[in-house]
């Protein structure tokens, strides 16, 4: 699999505090990585590693395939684009004049994807209108509009749906999906609004104290979270036997427990097994939530937001 | 680097905060006139002279340069702009040399625009120059323009070096008006109106050391020494904001 980031064991102290440890973190090409995380876990500090505006304590990261300490770093950083913290824009130009000015920064030859990312980002309409009496989205919409000059491979956001009233926060998850979809566009997106992640992540990575706790698909993540029957068995081999005889998912957590994946009563299961001579011992209801799965990883709620899978 | 330039020179021109200084620098200069006109024509009763308004700016330059290279910078970083400037792959030391030379077009744009002003108010409303001639005035402007560029590279070199820290404003400010009142000081030792200096030794050395090579002192009085040494001067200050702000800033962690 092709990745277009890649962290070795990156550590990151600041005097005796520790905000980076060991970090291993791969986001494939094409995905929007949803990086989860509460506040003060290492979310913003490896983005800032990231993008060069830190220097990791130890380990080392390749951003394409290209190694940070190699002198063609710059090269890989201009098919970036991010917006750390909040927007870059100047707020005393017009949308448009913020656009060409990160066109000229890149010393692209023409201004021609200026009318494309206004539209793109939905600011055609803004006129001379300056920057500074721009809305939040629409400030929002305009930094990942100054990100998208150059026609980056990757683009990170670092909560981007901070502050936004809900018209903003579907704007800036359409715009994140339309870009993904039609263009190719990988993204990293942290947040701990785990309620949007979900909308639109393809895979995850979760971090707390400076460690990567875990990284999956939305598919696996999917199957954690998805409502099931935790049921004790004395044979779990005869439980697979009687679910895949009925096309029911599954999924073997020991010797004797599985997760069912079905909405089954207690006596239709009963007889199901009772023909192939498995005993339940017990079965209960088990339906975790994004935030539930967050939570158990993480082991905390602090800073969390509701969520539903 | 030269593409950066040309983009940094862009944004200042477009900011408002440069618009700011240039009416500042017109409004300053404006009053000024006003005061003089009135005091010649009620207290004094002669013509007002072109050597009364025509260096008016040189008395504020160092605080309108330092202000304003300092905001326009210090807002690039509050903005996220130089840290999208490096997100974007440009290198640090063209980051910082490219926002130094603008930092230096500041200077140099502030004085030649009050050098425009200055000389309107002098064709319309003086009766000339009585102690200045052409060539002195050229050489006035032309050290100011060069104090002016000094300043605004170094103003802009400490907005990076302290990372868009708020300390900048007090650092680069408080430098201004201390370097104002000891330079003061330092003319009236060097050249008290009555008698003749009577320093000495080290005092002496140092005194006429910042009076002869340190640019803020160029700008309280017109210009005494050969032009070669306001060149030496105001290239050691910039030299020297560039290497050391270069080295701090390629060092730098910026958030």
């Amino acid at each position: 699999m092709e990745y277009v980031f890649k962290a070795n064991g990156i550590s990151k102290s600041y005097g005796k505090f520790t905000a980076l440890s060991d970090v291993n973190m791969e986001i494939p090409k094409g995905a929007i990585y949803g990086f989860v995380g509460k506040n003060g876990a290492g979310k913003t500090t490896l983005i800032r590693v990231m993008t060069g505006l830190q220097r990791p304590t130890s380990g080392s990261y390749e951003l394409m395939g290209t190694k940070f300490t190699d002198m063609n770093i710059s090269k890989a950083r201009r098919r970036m684009g991010a917006v750390v913290e909040s927007p870059a824009i100047y707020l005393d130009m017009s949308a448009r004049d913020n656009l060409v000015q990160q066109c000229l920064m890149l010393g692209l030859p023409d201004y021609k994807c200026v009318d494309e990312i206004l539209e793109i980002v939905g600011l055609t309409d803004t006129g001379k209108k300056k920057a500074r009496n721009f809305s939040l989205g629409m400030r929002q919409r305009l930094g990942i509009g100054v990100a998208l000059c150059g026609s980056p491979d990757f683009v990170v956001l670092d909560e981007p749906i901070n502050g936004l009233d809900p018209q903003g926060i579907i704007e800036v998850r359409e715009l994140i999906i339309k870009l993904n979809r039609e263009r190719g566009i990988t993204f990293l997106i942290s947040s701990h609004i785990l309620d949007e992640l979900a909308k639109v992540a393809t895979n995850y990575g979760f971090i707390d104290n400076g460690h990567i706790v875990r990284q999956m698909t939305a598919k696996e993540l999917g199957d954690e979270c998805r409502k099931s029957i935790r049921m004790k068995v004395s044979d779990v081999k005869l439980l697979a036997k009687v679910m895949e005889e009925k096309r029911i998912d599954y999924k073997i957590i020991d010797s004797n427990t599985a997760d069912v994946f079905a909405d089954l009563t207690f006596s239709e299961m009963a007889k199901d097994f009772e023909k192939v001579g498995c005993k339940i011992i017990n079965m209960q209801e088990h339906d975790e939530s994004l935030e539930a799965f967050y939570l158990s990883l993480l082991g905390g709620n602090d800073n969390v937001q509701k969520s539903v899978c | 680097m030269f593409r950066n330039l040309y983009a940094d020179t862009r944004s200042i021109l477009l900011s408002r905060a440069f618009r700011i200084a240039l009416w500042a620098i017109v409004i300053y200069q404006g009053f000024y006139l006003i005061f003089m006109k009135c005091l010649y024509a009620f207290i004094v009763g002669t013509a007002l002279d072109a050597d009364d308004i025509s260096f008016v700016f040189t008395g504020i330059a160092a605080f309108i340069v330092t202000a304003a290279t300092l905001f326009i910078t210090d807002r690039e970083f509050s903005n996220g702009c130089i840290r999208n400037k490096l997100i974007s792959g440009v290198r640090r030391s063209d980051v910082f040399l490219s926002s130094v030379c603008g930092g230096m077009l500041q200077g140099a744009i502030y004085t030649i625009f009050a050098f425009l002003i200055s000389a309107i108010f002098t064709m319309l409303f003086t009766a000339g120059f009585i102690d200045y001639s052409v060539p002195e005035v050229a050489d006035y402007w032309l050290v100011t323009t060069m104090t002016s560029m000094a300043i605004g590279a170094f103003s802009t070199a400490l907005v990076l070096m302290l990372g868009g820290n708020k300390l900048c404003y007090v650092i680069g400010l408080l430098l201004a008006f201390v370097m104002k009142v000891w330079d003061s000081f330092i003319l009236d030792k060097l050249y008290p109106e009555k008698g003749s200096c009577t320093l000495i030794g080290a005092k002496l050395a140092v005194y006429r050391f910042v009076d002869k090579y340190i640019p803020y002192s160029y700008l309280m009085t017109r210009p005494h020494y050969d032009f070669g040494s306001y060149i030496i001067g105001c290239f050691a200050m910039v030299i020297l904001s560039v290497v050391i702000g270069l080295i701090v800033f390629n060092k730098k962690e910026l958030k």
